[in-house]
């Protein structure tokens, strides 16, 4: 115990500290962290994942501290995105384009785009005929755009080469086929209606779910529709799929569905997230419709923990240093950070300070990381202070691992 | 308004070590691999126009990275961290303009969301006077979106995740969500990021064949635009929505009100035109 870092005894009454910073040496305290709160992100255990660290991952410790602004808004809680689609995608053979691929339209102004899939043979505008109504129109009357790759790429669209384009007329939406002659291989059929009013919103209940832990999805399909069918699917970074199992969501909402899965227990060490899909039949009472909503969760393996134990210390030079103990499954690197909030008499409340951040490579077992808060930010602040929007990150699996939106609260 | 204010008080702050400052500037690319981003990315006459604003314009460096990969990985952030490090380091630059452009926003703002990541980040952020970001892509594109939903294909062994580039994944708009929320800094409701953050917004596209503004920087294809604006709002440059464009940091300026009414689409923001280089020159 050196003569800055000298500790006292208090009493602490659940996650309450209190801290005498009247003492003109440092102070230390131990306490536990707050209990976990609706929203939270908490891993109920620890795991060895197995992964080897990438080699050029840092292995040096980094604290860093930045002031935050009196004024600014941050929340410790976010809505997972809600994804929408006026959208929906076929896999398609040559044979069937060949022969004319129904399309099952809403609304008019469709956009169609058709990518071939790799060795199918590319596209070309003038292979294109759309017929409806019982005839045939070639692309320069049935469309109002026909674009090939090169033209969409230079709109900042990245397509296959051999990718086409178009935007229907109005008057074809009721029975449109789509003909392409010499089509050949595995083809991506897209459809946008911007026009419709038939929306498909997704939403998962958690953006960041453990490996082994449980996924909820609510899909919704807005514009008056029914739900026909609905299948869905969780996908993998390295492309393994698991099925989504629908149920109505609740009597009042007969377009709603909720779907569920079970994450795997053990995932691959492949960076990217998970991509939640939904396919819908809907039916609007004078025609079928399908519609398709894809979006994003992270499913991380649980490689570390907040272990609860946290010590708070003051130091003489008027700075804190708040430590949180960490359980390690999995050797890594991992980071803790915080925001801290702390009274302020100019604003008459307590307002946020800034944000402290520190990653070390820790080994498996029971260690800790400590947040250091300057005593030159400080100064302008008094108690009580409060730790808040804690985060713990793998940094090797660029994986949030634990959040918690209150964390401890200091007298 | 706000940024001018910044300045002021900036200056304020600064100003008995201003005389003693080094500027220095720096171009930071967006999606793509580069090796000569100064020839192939920006030009030489926009580099060269931006950099007259420097006291010593030998100051500067134009980054060449693999920005096709997901934005902390070591070709991503890893190599933009290696060259503005020696960079500032090397050059003892005290006072780092970084101008980024698209993609290259997300990847600086890796490195400024996750300090403790890297040991040479926390150099890099103390030397970073502000990062002025060009059309950034702060919460991806619908574009990125569709062209992933095109060549997403079901095999025997799984589901083929398309031929796409991680940093085009990276930007579905679903993922810059995910990744506001837990990776990085600067979005609403997040902390703010240690250094500012200046957008530069594109509000639309100019693209008739006889509108003059359309040929800056080429032409940009009207037939493509008009497949790919159905994916995009009313206000965008033609790649990225402006709320994409704003979503992280504050807004320095939409381009019309310094352009005199012209556009930037998303090709124009980074060369000289309508005289961007020199309202980024004016900045250094």
């Amino acid at each position: 115990m050196t003569a800055n870092n000298r500790s006292f005894r208090f009493n602490v009454l659940a996650a309450t500290l209190a801290l005498a910073f009247a003492s003109a040496a440092g102070a230390q305290q131990a306490a536990r962290l707050q209990p976990a709160q609706s929203g939270d992100l908490v891993p109920t255990r620890v795991v060895e994942s197995g992964r080897i660290a990438a080699p050029d991952l840092e292995r040096a410790p980094v604290q860093f501290f930045h002031p935050l602004s009196a004024d600014e808004t941050v929340s410790a809680y976010h809505e997972p995105f809600k994804a929408e689609s006026r959208e929906y995608w076929q896999q398609v053979d040559g044979g069937q384009l060949r022969d004319g691929y129904a399309l099952a339209l809403t609304s008019p102004g469709a956009v169609v785009m058709i990518s071939p899939g790799v060795e199918a043979h590319p596209l070309q505008r003038q292979q294109l005929t759309v017929s409806s109504g019982g005839r045939v129109f070639n692309a320069d009357t049935a469309t109002e755009t026909l674009a090939d790759a090169d033209a969409l790429r230079q709109a900042g669209l990245d397509v296959n080469a051999g990718t086409i384009a178009f935007k229907l007329r109005p008057g074809h939406e009721g029975d449109a086929r789509v003909h392409v002659a010499g089509a050949e291989g595995r083809y991506v059929l897209h459809v946008l209606e911007p026009q419709s009013r038939n929306v498909l919103l997704a939403q998962a209940g958690v953006d960041v779910v453990h490996a082994g832990g449980e996924l909820e999805v609510r899909v919704a399909l807005e514009g008056g529709a029914a739900i026909d069918a609905i299948s869905g699917l969780l996908v993998s970074p390295d492309g393994v799929a698991y099925d989504l199992q629908f149920a109505a969501a609740d009597r009042k909402a007969p377009s709603e569905r909720v779907g569920t899965l079970r994450t795997p227990a053990r995932i691959a060490a492949v960076p990217g997230l998970w991509d939640v899909r939904a396919t819908v039949a809907g039916n609007d009472g004078q025609r079928a419709f399908q519609r398709d909503v894809r979006t994003a969760v992270a499913v991380v393996a649980p490689t570390a923990r907040l272990a609860g134990d946290a010590t708070v210390q003051v130091m003489r030079t008027g700075g804190m240093d708040t430590r949180f103990g960490v359980e390690v499954g999995t050797a890594g690197r991992y980071e803790v950070r915080a925001v801290m909030y702390a009274t302020s008499a100019k604003h008459g409340g307590m307002v946020p300070v800034g944000v402290s951040y520190s990653a070390a490579w820790l080994e498996p077992g029971a260690q800790a990381l400590a947040l250091n808060w300057p005593a030159s930010i400080l100064a302008e602040y008094s108690a009580p202070y409060a730790i808040r929007d804690l985060r713990l990150t793998d940094q090797g699996g660029v994986a949030t691992l634990e959040r918690r939106a209150e964390a401890l609260h200091i007298e | 308004m706000l940024r001018l204010l910044r300045v002021a008080l900036l200056m304020l702050a600064l100003s008995p070590l201003a005389a003693m400052a080094n500027t220095g500037v720096a171009f930071v690319h967006g999606t793509g691999h580069q090796t000569n981003a100064l020839a192939d990315y920006w030009t030489s006459a926009f580099v060269n126009s931006v950099r007259q604003g420097l006291p010593n314009q030998a100051n500067y460096v134009v980054v060449n990275c693999d920005f096709t990969r997901y934005m902390w990985e070591s070709g991503a952030a890893g190599c933009l961290a290696g060259q503005l490090h020696s960079f500032v380091t090397s050059r003892n630059i005290t006072d780092l303009v970084v101008i980024t452009h698209s993609n290259g926003g997300n990847v600086m703002r890796w490195i400024l969301s996750n300090p403790t990541y890297d040991s040479r980040y926390p150099t890099i952020i103390s030397r970073i006077r502000w990062v002025n970001a060009l059309a950034p892509s702060s919460a991806g594109t619908p574009l990125a979106d569709a062209v992933i939903s095109g060549n997403v294909f079901e095999s025997a062994l799984g589901w083929l995740l398309g031929y796409k580039s991680d940093a085009v994944r990276m930007q579905q708009v679903s993922w810059m969500a995910q990744y506001n929320a837990n990776n990085l800094h600067g979005t609403s409701g997040r902390p703010s990021l240690p250094r500012g953050f200046w957008n530069v917004v594109g509000t639309d596209v100019a693209s008739g064949i006889f509108s003059s503004q359309a040929y800056c920087a080429g032409y940009m294809q009207s037939v493509g635009l008009e497949i790919t604006q159905n994916w995009l709002a009313s206000c965008s440059d033609g790649f990225l929505n402006c709320t994409s464009q704003r979503a992280a940091g504050s807004l320095w300026f939409n381009d019309t009100s310094v352009t005199g009414g012209r556009f930037l689409n998303h090709n124009q923001s980074r060369r000289d035109c309508f005289g961007l280089d020199v309202i980024l020159r004016n900045d250094l």
